[in-house]
């Protein structure tokens, strides 16, 4: 049993999901201490830090790679029960991922104009 | 080799020399993986939702308890560290000593907890 897929699609989904793993590491390490260990968050000091365009590009990036790493992992244990896969659950895999960065993208930029 | 659950010395030595290991770090990888992706989708409705209204310190209080807090925190480095594993295994680095590399990164998933559990709770 290969742990690699071969080629196509599923070898691009397999790297990225490593890919945006690692740098999740990282990224989830930034964004729980800021939101944890920083003292009280308000209205005003989440809207301070966005206004900055590093972090606001932090939390997109953060976001995007987050949407892809928690759908996509959903998607591949629903694949284990059924290996043939599901177009459909592609269909609506893909649209999650779009929705959430879409969702998160104007709720960061409603931050910004508090 | 196949171990006839009779013969008790030689189950004792399979199982030290199986313990299952990659497979309960397999389980639970599972496990807080859809722990996490559920709990992404609501932090990112309620937290992210707050954007336009104020008095965000009042509602992240009212979400927020030290104790689900340490578990949330338990969850993702368990799920870091495991999953840095796979990714030296995937790649070709470590996988004759995965389970020594488990062992380190447990520790490292521990200290984590530990630590970042007890500012938590002591805050």
């Amino acid at each position: 049993m290969k742990a690699v897929p071969a080629d196509g699609q599923a070898l691009w989904l397999w790297l990225f999901q490593r890919v945006t793993g690692a740098l999740l590491v990282i990224g989830i390490g930034v964004h729980f201490h800021v939101g944890h260990y920083t003292g009280l968050l308000t209205s005003e000091s989440v809207a301070e830090r966005l206004r900055q365009a590093a972090w606001l590009g932090f939390d997109l990036v953060l976001v995007a790679l987050l949407a892809f790493h928690g759908i996509n992992g959903l998607r591949n244990i629903v694949r284990d029960y059924n290996p043939r896969g599901s177009r459909i659950i592609d269909i609506v895999a893909a649209a999650l991922i779009i929705a959430m960065v879409l969702y998160c993208a104007r709720d960061l930029s409603a931050f910004r104009s508090l | 080799m196949a171990v006839s659950v009779t013969d008790v010395g030689a189950v004792a030595r399979e199982v030290r020399r199986n313990s299952f290991l990659g497979m309960w770090a397999f389980t639970l990888q599972r496990v807080t993986g859809v722990v996490l992706a559920l709990y992404m989708l609501p932090h990112i409705l309620v937290i992210g939702g707050i954007g336009n209204a104020a008095g965000m310190a009042d509602r992240v209080q009212s979400v927020s308890d030290p104790l689900l807090e340490a578990l949330l925190l338990a969850a993702i480095a368990f799920h870091a560290a495991n999953g840095t594993r796979l990714i030296l295994v995937d790649f070709g680095a470590g996988a004759r000593i995965h389970k020594t590399l488990l062992a380190i990164l447990m520790v490292v998933a521990a200290v984590v907890v530990l630590v970042g559990g007890a500012k938590l709770l002591g805050r």
